[in-house]
Protein backbone atom coordinates (compact mmCIF):
# COMPACT_ATOMS: atom_id res chain seq x y z
CA UNK A 1 0.00 0.00 0.00
CA UNK A 2 1.40 3.38 -0.80
CA UNK A 3 1.97 5.81 1.99
CA UNK A 4 0.66 9.04 2.23
CA UNK A 5 3.78 10.97 0.92
CA UNK A 6 4.11 8.73 -2.39
CA UNK A 7 0.56 9.56 -2.91
CA UNK A 8 1.15 13.29 -2.85
CA UNK A 9 4.08 12.86 -4.95
CA UNK A 10 2.73 11.54 -7.81
CA UNK A 11 0.17 13.89 -7.91
CA UNK A 12 2.02 16.85 -7.33
CA UNK A 13 4.27 15.15 -10.44
CA UNK A 14 1.09 14.41 -12.58
CA UNK A 15 -0.55 18.05 -12.26
CA UNK A 16 3.25 19.43 -12.88
CA UNK A 17 3.51 17.16 -16.30
CA UNK A 18 -0.21 18.15 -17.12
CA UNK A 19 0.20 21.75 -16.56
CA UNK A 20 3.66 22.01 -18.76
CA UNK A 21 1.70 20.18 -21.39
CA UNK A 22 -0.73 22.91 -21.61
CA UNK A 23 1.93 25.16 -21.60
CA UNK A 24 3.49 23.48 -24.38
CA UNK A 25 0.51 23.76 -26.35
CA UNK A 26 0.23 27.19 -25.55
CA UNK A 27 2.61 28.47 -26.66
CA UNK A 28 2.77 26.01 -29.89
CA UNK A 29 -0.57 27.79 -31.02
CA UNK A 30 1.38 30.68 -31.64
CA UNK A 31 4.54 29.98 -32.81
CA UNK A 32 4.32 29.48 -36.32
CA UNK A 33 2.32 33.13 -36.36
CA UNK A 34 3.73 35.40 -38.96
CA UNK A 35 4.03 38.79 -37.11
CA UNK A 36 3.76 41.84 -38.90
CA UNK A 37 1.87 45.22 -39.20
CA UNK A 38 1.86 47.94 -42.07
CA UNK A 39 3.98 51.01 -40.55
CA UNK A 40 4.42 54.48 -41.86
CA UNK A 41 7.13 56.48 -40.91
CA UNK A 42 7.74 60.34 -42.11
CA UNK A 43 11.37 62.03 -41.01
CA UNK A 44 10.95 66.02 -40.61
CA UNK A 45 13.70 68.12 -40.04
CA UNK A 46 17.36 67.16 -39.85
CA UNK A 47 20.31 68.46 -38.47
CA UNK A 48 23.66 67.67 -37.27
CA UNK A 49 25.91 69.65 -34.03
CA UNK A 50 29.32 68.48 -33.13
CA UNK A 51 29.45 68.85 -29.43
CA UNK A 52 30.57 67.12 -26.00
CA UNK A 53 29.46 63.83 -25.73
CA UNK A 54 27.77 64.22 -22.11
CA UNK A 55 26.33 60.46 -21.91
CA UNK A 56 29.63 59.26 -21.09
CA UNK A 57 32.72 59.00 -23.67
CA UNK A 58 35.28 61.93 -23.22
CA UNK A 59 35.02 64.14 -26.70
CA UNK A 60 33.42 65.22 -29.45
CA UNK A 61 31.02 63.63 -31.19
CA UNK A 62 28.48 64.29 -33.70
CA UNK A 63 25.14 64.93 -32.29
CA UNK A 64 21.78 64.32 -34.15
CA UNK A 65 18.64 66.30 -34.45
CA UNK A 66 15.29 65.03 -36.17
CA UNK A 67 11.65 64.98 -35.86
CA UNK A 68 9.42 62.49 -37.19
CA UNK A 69 5.63 60.81 -37.67
CA UNK A 70 4.78 57.78 -36.68
CA UNK A 71 1.60 56.02 -37.76
CA UNK A 72 0.63 52.16 -37.53
CA UNK A 73 -2.27 50.02 -36.22
CA UNK A 74 -0.83 46.81 -34.31
CA UNK A 75 -3.65 45.22 -33.24
CA UNK A 76 -3.08 41.78 -35.42
CA UNK A 77 0.16 41.72 -33.53
CA UNK A 78 -1.59 40.56 -30.48
CA UNK A 79 -2.85 37.33 -29.46
CA UNK A 80 -3.48 35.12 -25.91
CA UNK A 81 0.48 34.93 -25.97
CA UNK A 82 1.50 38.24 -26.16
CA UNK A 83 1.27 39.82 -23.23
CA UNK A 84 3.17 43.27 -24.26
CA UNK A 85 4.83 44.84 -27.54
CA UNK A 86 7.91 46.73 -27.20
CA UNK A 87 8.25 49.54 -30.38
CA UNK A 88 11.63 50.81 -30.80
CA UNK A 89 12.90 53.02 -33.63
CA UNK A 90 16.00 52.13 -34.37
CA UNK A 91 18.54 54.42 -36.74
CA UNK A 92 20.99 52.20 -38.89
CA UNK A 93 23.51 53.77 -40.86
CA UNK A 94 27.58 53.10 -41.96
CA UNK A 95 30.54 55.70 -41.26
CA UNK A 96 34.41 55.32 -41.45
CA UNK A 97 34.68 54.28 -37.57
CA UNK A 98 32.19 51.04 -37.72
CA UNK A 99 30.40 48.73 -40.04
CA UNK A 100 27.36 48.72 -38.42
CA UNK A 101 25.96 51.50 -35.96
CA UNK A 102 22.15 51.05 -34.36
CA UNK A 103 20.97 53.69 -31.95
CA UNK A 104 17.77 53.09 -30.65
CA UNK A 105 15.85 56.73 -30.83
CA UNK A 106 12.53 56.22 -29.45
CA UNK A 107 10.75 53.47 -28.09
CA UNK A 108 7.52 52.58 -26.43
CA UNK A 109 5.73 49.84 -24.29
CA UNK A 110 2.08 48.67 -25.48
CA UNK A 111 0.68 46.11 -23.05
CA UNK A 112 -2.03 43.90 -24.02
CA UNK A 113 -5.27 45.61 -23.58
CA UNK A 114 -4.32 48.76 -24.23
CA UNK A 115 -4.47 51.71 -27.21
CA UNK A 116 -2.78 49.79 -30.37
CA UNK A 117 -3.47 52.45 -32.75
CA UNK A 118 -0.45 54.60 -32.74
CA UNK A 119 -0.67 57.91 -34.26
CA UNK A 120 2.00 60.56 -33.02
CA UNK A 121 3.15 63.47 -35.00
CA UNK A 122 6.27 65.49 -34.60
CA UNK A 123 8.21 62.85 -31.80
CA UNK A 124 11.61 64.15 -30.85
CA UNK A 125 14.05 61.66 -30.25
CA UNK A 126 13.75 60.14 -26.68
CA UNK A 127 17.33 59.02 -26.59
CA UNK A 128 20.36 61.27 -27.25
CA UNK A 129 21.73 60.66 -31.06
CA UNK A 130 25.19 60.43 -30.62
CA UNK A 131 27.50 58.66 -33.22
CA UNK A 132 30.40 57.10 -32.03
CA UNK A 133 32.72 60.13 -33.44
CA UNK A 134 32.16 62.44 -36.25
CA UNK A 135 30.31 60.11 -38.99
CA UNK A 136 27.02 61.40 -38.92
CA UNK A 137 27.34 64.47 -40.45
CA UNK A 138 28.06 62.87 -43.75
CA UNK A 139 25.77 60.45 -43.18
CA UNK A 140 22.62 62.69 -42.46
CA UNK A 141 23.22 64.57 -45.56
CA UNK A 142 23.67 61.12 -47.57
CA UNK A 143 20.40 59.94 -46.20
CA UNK A 144 18.84 63.53 -46.99
CA UNK A 145 19.81 63.33 -50.49
CA UNK A 146 18.67 60.08 -50.73
CA UNK A 147 15.11 60.75 -49.82
CA UNK A 148 14.61 63.51 -51.80
CA UNK A 149 16.12 60.92 -55.39
CA UNK A 150 14.22 57.81 -54.12
CA UNK A 151 11.55 59.06 -51.33
CA UNK A 152 9.35 55.50 -52.22
CA UNK A 153 12.23 53.65 -51.84
CA UNK A 154 13.05 54.76 -48.97
CA UNK A 155 9.60 54.45 -47.04
CA UNK A 156 9.87 50.48 -47.64
CA UNK A 157 12.65 50.27 -46.49
CA UNK A 158 11.56 52.01 -43.07
CA UNK A 159 8.72 50.15 -43.28
CA UNK A 160 10.08 46.78 -43.47
CA UNK A 161 13.24 48.11 -41.10
CA UNK A 162 10.02 48.86 -38.39
CA UNK A 163 7.98 45.27 -39.59
CA UNK A 164 10.29 43.31 -37.39
CA UNK A 165 10.91 46.06 -34.97
CA UNK A 166 9.04 44.68 -31.83
CA UNK A 167 9.55 42.11 -29.27
CA UNK A 168 6.60 39.99 -27.78
CA UNK A 169 6.64 38.37 -24.67
CA UNK A 170 4.60 35.52 -23.63
CA UNK B 1 -2.49 2.65 8.60
CA UNK B 2 -0.51 5.35 7.57
CA UNK B 3 2.57 5.99 9.62
CA UNK B 4 4.58 9.84 10.14
CA UNK B 5 7.25 8.36 12.34
CA UNK B 6 10.10 8.77 9.46
CA UNK B 7 12.76 7.60 12.44
CA UNK B 8 10.83 4.51 12.88
CA UNK B 9 11.05 3.78 9.08
CA UNK B 10 14.36 4.27 8.62
CA UNK B 11 14.62 1.79 11.34
CA UNK B 12 12.92 -0.56 9.84
CA UNK B 13 15.55 -0.22 7.01
CA UNK B 14 18.03 -2.86 6.15
CA UNK B 15 21.48 -1.90 5.99
CA UNK B 16 20.94 -2.92 1.83
CA UNK B 17 18.07 -0.55 1.82
CA UNK B 18 19.82 2.22 3.32
CA UNK B 19 22.98 1.88 0.75
CA UNK B 20 20.43 1.80 -2.29
CA UNK B 21 18.59 4.99 -0.89
CA UNK B 22 22.09 6.86 -0.34
CA UNK B 23 22.79 5.76 -4.05
CA UNK B 24 19.56 6.85 -5.16
CA UNK B 25 20.34 10.29 -3.65
CA UNK B 26 23.40 10.58 -4.91
CA UNK B 27 21.88 9.23 -8.93
CA UNK B 28 19.73 12.48 -8.33
CA UNK B 29 22.11 14.59 -7.38
CA UNK B 30 24.90 14.10 -10.26
CA UNK B 31 22.07 13.60 -12.63
CA UNK B 32 21.33 17.56 -11.96
CA UNK B 33 24.58 18.38 -12.49
CA UNK B 34 24.96 16.41 -15.59
CA UNK B 35 21.72 18.04 -16.78
CA UNK B 36 22.92 21.74 -16.02
CA UNK B 37 26.28 20.58 -17.64
CA UNK B 38 24.60 19.30 -20.59
CA UNK B 39 22.60 22.47 -20.60
CA UNK B 40 25.79 24.78 -21.08
CA UNK B 41 27.40 23.06 -23.42
CA UNK B 42 23.81 22.84 -25.56
CA UNK B 43 23.38 26.45 -24.65
CA UNK B 44 26.92 27.83 -25.32
CA UNK B 45 26.33 29.64 -21.65
CA UNK B 46 27.87 29.68 -18.46
CA UNK B 47 24.19 29.92 -16.94
CA UNK B 48 21.67 28.97 -18.95
CA UNK B 49 18.65 29.43 -16.58
CA UNK B 50 19.02 32.61 -14.35
CA UNK B 51 15.94 34.35 -12.35
CA UNK B 52 15.09 38.07 -12.36
CA UNK B 53 15.86 39.76 -9.22
CA UNK B 54 14.80 43.25 -9.54
CA UNK B 55 11.83 45.15 -11.53
CA UNK B 56 13.95 46.97 -14.03
CA UNK B 57 12.68 45.07 -16.92
CA UNK B 58 9.04 45.59 -15.96
CA UNK B 59 6.56 45.06 -17.91
CA UNK B 60 8.61 42.55 -19.68
CA UNK B 61 9.68 40.53 -16.76
CA UNK B 62 9.20 40.78 -13.24
CA UNK B 63 11.17 39.81 -9.84
CA UNK B 64 11.28 36.19 -10.01
CA UNK B 65 10.97 35.16 -13.42
CA UNK B 66 12.84 32.50 -14.70
CA UNK B 67 14.92 33.14 -18.45
CA UNK B 68 16.13 31.16 -20.24
CA UNK B 69 19.47 31.68 -22.18
CA UNK B 70 21.53 30.89 -25.06
CA UNK B 71 25.22 32.33 -25.81
CA UNK B 72 26.06 31.56 -29.45
CA UNK B 73 29.55 33.50 -30.64
CA UNK B 74 28.06 33.53 -34.65
CA UNK B 75 25.07 35.24 -33.77
CA UNK B 76 26.05 39.50 -33.26
CA UNK B 77 24.45 41.52 -30.42
CA UNK B 78 22.07 43.37 -32.12
CA UNK B 79 19.89 46.46 -30.96
CA UNK B 80 16.60 45.38 -29.10
CA UNK B 81 18.40 41.86 -27.53
CA UNK B 82 17.62 41.37 -24.06
CA UNK B 83 21.27 40.14 -22.86
CA UNK B 84 22.57 38.91 -19.52
CA UNK B 85 25.77 40.59 -18.62
CA UNK B 86 28.25 40.65 -15.85
CA UNK B 87 29.89 43.70 -14.63
CA UNK B 88 33.24 43.68 -12.89
CA UNK B 89 32.50 44.20 -9.60
CA UNK B 90 29.77 42.56 -9.30
CA UNK B 91 28.70 39.12 -8.46
CA UNK B 92 25.23 39.12 -9.42
CA UNK B 93 24.46 39.46 -13.52
CA UNK B 94 22.00 42.30 -15.09
CA UNK B 95 19.22 41.28 -17.37
CA UNK B 96 18.27 45.05 -19.76
CA UNK B 97 18.20 45.66 -23.10
CA UNK B 98 20.49 46.73 -25.93
CA UNK B 99 19.92 50.51 -26.86
CA UNK B 100 22.96 51.37 -28.87
CA UNK B 101 25.65 49.53 -30.57
CA UNK B 102 28.78 49.92 -32.62
CA UNK B 103 30.28 47.20 -34.69
CA UNK B 104 34.06 47.66 -36.32
CA UNK B 105 34.76 46.30 -40.07
CA UNK B 106 36.92 43.25 -37.74
CA UNK B 107 33.55 42.64 -36.15
CA UNK B 108 34.53 43.41 -32.76
CA UNK B 109 30.96 45.24 -31.16
CA UNK B 110 30.63 47.58 -28.27
CA UNK B 111 27.34 48.05 -26.92
CA UNK B 112 24.78 49.94 -24.48
CA UNK B 113 22.19 48.59 -22.42
CA UNK B 114 19.07 49.83 -20.81
CA UNK B 115 17.06 48.56 -18.03
CA UNK B 116 12.92 48.98 -19.55
CA UNK B 117 11.87 50.54 -16.66
CA UNK B 118 14.90 52.60 -15.93
CA UNK B 119 14.76 56.31 -16.87
CA UNK B 120 18.47 55.88 -17.69
CA UNK B 121 20.80 53.70 -19.39
CA UNK B 122 23.20 51.20 -17.47
CA UNK B 123 26.44 53.79 -17.81
CA UNK B 124 26.16 54.47 -13.94
CA UNK B 125 26.50 50.57 -13.59
CA UNK B 126 29.25 49.52 -15.44
CA UNK B 127 32.16 49.55 -13.42
CA UNK B 128 34.32 53.29 -13.47
CA UNK B 129 35.11 54.44 -16.71
CA UNK B 130 33.17 51.70 -18.50
CA UNK B 131 31.07 53.50 -21.39
CA UNK B 132 30.66 50.12 -24.16
CA UNK B 133 29.64 46.40 -22.72
CA UNK B 134 32.06 43.77 -25.23
CA UNK B 135 30.69 40.49 -26.41
CA UNK B 136 33.20 39.29 -23.27
CA UNK B 137 30.80 40.27 -20.97
CA UNK B 138 28.04 39.09 -21.82
CA UNK B 139 26.70 35.63 -20.52
CA UNK B 140 23.43 34.97 -22.45
CA UNK B 141 20.76 36.35 -24.37
CA UNK B 142 17.22 35.80 -23.57
CA UNK B 143 15.51 33.55 -25.38
CA UNK B 144 12.13 32.50 -23.51
CA UNK B 145 10.99 32.77 -19.52
CA UNK B 146 8.44 31.35 -17.53
CA UNK B 147 6.64 33.49 -15.04
CA UNK B 148 7.26 33.46 -11.18
CA UNK B 149 8.39 30.26 -11.23
CA UNK B 150 12.09 31.44 -9.57
CA UNK B 151 10.38 32.72 -6.58
CA UNK B 152 11.32 30.18 -4.70
CA UNK B 153 15.02 31.03 -5.27
CA UNK B 154 14.28 34.70 -4.26
CA UNK B 155 12.88 33.25 -1.29
CA UNK B 156 16.14 31.18 -0.88
CA UNK B 157 18.46 34.04 -1.50
CA UNK B 158 16.24 36.38 1.10
CA UNK B 159 16.27 33.58 4.31
CA UNK B 160 19.13 30.90 4.54
CA UNK B 161 17.43 29.21 6.90
CA UNK B 162 14.02 28.51 4.62
CA UNK B 163 16.85 27.23 2.15
CA UNK B 164 18.52 24.60 4.65
CA UNK B 165 14.97 23.39 5.77
CA UNK B 166 13.97 22.74 2.27
CA UNK B 167 17.20 21.09 1.39
CA UNK B 168 16.97 18.80 5.02
CA UNK B 169 13.38 17.82 4.04
CA UNK B 170 13.91 16.84 0.67
CA UNK B 171 17.14 14.52 1.67
CA UNK B 172 15.40 12.83 4.13
CA UNK B 173 12.71 12.70 2.02
CA UNK B 174 14.86 10.78 -0.82
CA UNK B 175 16.54 8.50 2.53
CA UNK B 176 13.08 7.39 4.02
CA UNK B 177 11.00 7.49 1.09
CA UNK B 178 10.56 3.25 -0.32
CA UNK B 179 8.36 1.87 -3.21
Amino acid sequence: MNSLLSRLNSLFAFTLTVMACLTFGCFLSTAFKEYGAPVHIAIGRVSVKNMEDFTGPKGKSDLGFLTFDVRADLDSLFNWNVKQLFLYLTAEYTTKNNAINQVVLWDKIILRGENTTINLKGLRPKYFFFDDGNGLRIMVVGLVHESQARQHKETVEIRRALGGAHTSAM
Amino acid sequence: MLSFDLLDDVRRMNKRQLYYQVLNFGMIVSSALMIWKGLMVFTGSESPIVVVLSGSMEPAFHRGDLLFLTNYHDEPVRVGEIVVFKVEGREIPIVHRVIKIHEKETGVVKFLTKGDNNSVDDRGLYKPGQNWLEQKDVVGRARGFVPYIGMVTILMNDYPKFKYALLACLGLFVLIHRE
